[in-house]
């Protein structure tokens, strides 16, 4: 599964950090999320989505 | 975390108590536990700190994925502490170590393996399920 956190943090101008205190996860969980080396749970994947107003599929793309 | 320090500690005790059957082994063992005492307490300086420092910034020091390592550092360590107490029973026959010094040799061991683990899983990342 890719995802479009790096992208879209740099468009609104988020830091790791500022994303990370705004879905009450540690630094080093978005750090593993945008190198696609960890899979959020649903509820990480929808709160991130909704930092960014988009919907999940918008931010993770799910590859066959 | 903190059982893991508080398990080698006791066992260290343990360590120390021993009747030296064979004094340079015994002397071996006692500064390899030391070695490895120095480098969790430094590990666990390290780890105090950067925790202190996210609290200050308001990060949340604990999250799904930090549980998820816990977790499958727990499970790596139990099925290697199987491979552990069998190499003990081993031992335990076919050397004149004394027993205390084999069980308090494999308990450090397991806490040192699951160190070894979650730090692995810490630094690599603990990978994710596979989508079949």
């Amino acid at each position: 599964m890719k995802n479009r956190i790096k992208e879209l943090r740099a468009r609104f101008d988020l830091t790791q950090q500022d994303l990370a205190m705004k879905v009450k996860v540690r630094r080093e969980t978005i750090v593993f999320l945008e190198k696609g080396k960890y899979n959020p749970s649903l509820k990480l994947a929808y709160d991130i989505s909704r930092i960014f107003n988009m919907n999940i599929e918008e931010v993770f793309i799910f590859e066959e | 975390m903190l059982a893991i320090a508080a398990t080698m500690v006791v066992t260290g005790i343990e360590i120390f108590q021993v009747e030296p059957v064979d004094p340079f082994l015994t002397w071996k063992v006692e500064l390899l536990y030391v070695i490895m005492l120095t480098i969790l307490f430094g590990l666990g300086l390290v780890l105090l700190s950067k925790r202190s420092r996210d609290v200050k910034m308001g990060l949340a020091t604990d999250d799904e994925l930090s549980r998820m390592i816990m977790h499958k550092s727990g499970s790596v360590t139990f099925f290697s502490s199987l491979l552990i107490w069998i190499i003990i029973l081993f031992l335990e026959v076919h050397t004149n170590i004394e027993s205390r010094l084999l069980i308090a040799f494999a308990i450090v061991t397991i806490c040192i393996v699951f160190i070894i683990f979650w730090l692995i899983f810490n630094f690599l990342g603990a990978g994710h399920e596979k989508q079949d």
